[in-house]
């Protein structure tokens, strides 16, 4: 697997997990958990 | 054969909450916290797992009014982003995302079938840049909150999947339907009239998650090959590629959706779908 390819896998679980322990999977929930109004166009 | 039927499961996974049928019709569990890697809407009421580009654009459109908790949450999908690129990229698109199947579906019904100009691939990278990154980040209210604006004007899972069924099953939200509703219905119906003609029209026009996946193809873990020697050049490859590359120039390309037809059909079996280069 070529260097960069590695850095590439590296930095998304970097970031992945990052974000995620840091609150970024609570705030993707919290998002996700209730009816987006704008997705559905009434908003 | 085979990809219709990992097609069919992803769908499956992507809408199996059945919380509707005892009056719960939306998930809020822990799941909706994970971003499923295809076009499906969270709004849904089947849904269990978090849409990518939703996301996304929530990240961004909070960033100014929650910076800390918005960052982290842009990290997170970010990061998401990464891994399903390089592990899987347009490969997404071709075997998990339900609306590329429901597109697909659609293309089987007897109509005048016709090509699409290549230069309209180019579109979905501006739907990518201005209404999943820089709407969304940029234009913000007073408080500092932007909106979600592919999924407000454009996508047309969210109007299927989130507006038409949860407006049958919430006879409440009828009063909120005006204008907006009906112009995203009346796209829905032309995108989904469009891939009546051409294959995959929302995938190869608009779909800025295909267009993010794509910019993985390139650098990808899994790549296509064809070995020259082996080549007979009888053109069969480019006949059955639904998105209609040269072969093999286009083969590691942003618009290969990974579907693996010309591997199937290649008389010498000189293409090759392996690890690296």
């Amino acid at each position: 697997m070529k260097c960069w390819r590695f850095l590439l896998l590296v930095c998304g679980l970097l970031l992945l997990c990052w974000g995620a322990w840091g609150g970024g999977f609570r705030f993707v929930w919290s998002r996700a958990a209730s009816l987006c109004l704008s997705c559905m166009g009434l908003q | 054969m085979k990809r219709r039927l990992v097609q069919f499961l992803f769908a499956l996974l992507a809408n199996a909450y059945p919380g509707l049928f005892w009056g719960n019709p939306l998930y809020r569990g822990p799941l909706k916290g994970i971003c499923f890697p295809g076009l499906n809407c969270y709004s849904c009421p089947l849904a269990p797992f978090a849409c990518p580009l939703g996301s996304l654009q929530q990240s961004l459109a909070s960033l100014r009014a929650l910076p800390v908790m918005a960052l982290k949450g842009l990290a997170y999908v970010l990061g998401f982003f990464l891994l399903f690129g390089f592990f899987l990229g347009r490969l997404v698109c071709g075997w998990v995302c339900p609306f590329g199947l429901l597109q697909e579906l659609i293309h089987r019904v007897p109509f005048p079938k016709r090509r699409l100009p290549h230069a309209l691939r180019k579109v979905k990278f501006l739907v990518l840049l201005f209404m999943v990154i820089l709407l969304p980040l940029l234009l913000v209210d007073a408080l500092g909150y932007g909106k979600v604006w592919f999924c407000r004007l454009l996508c047309p899972a969210g109007t299927l999947e989130a507006g038409v069924f949860n407006l049958f099953l919430r006879p409440e939200l009828r009063s909120l339907v005006a204008g907006l509703f009906y112009f995203k219905l009346a796209l829905l119906f032309l995108i989904l009239l469009l891939c009546l003609v051409y294959l995959r029209f929302f995938c190869v026009v608009l779909c800025p998650l295909g267009a993010l996946y794509g910019l993985f193809n390139r650098w990808g873990l899994f790549r296509l090959s064809l070995r020259d020697e082996e080549c007979l050049r009888c053109g069969l490859c480019e006949k059955v590629c639904p998105m209609e590359l040269r072969i093999p120039q286009e083969m590691n390309g942003t618009e290969c959706i990974r579907c693996l037809h010309c591997l199937d059909v290649c008389p010498s079996k000189g293409i090759r779908f392996h690890l690296g280069d």
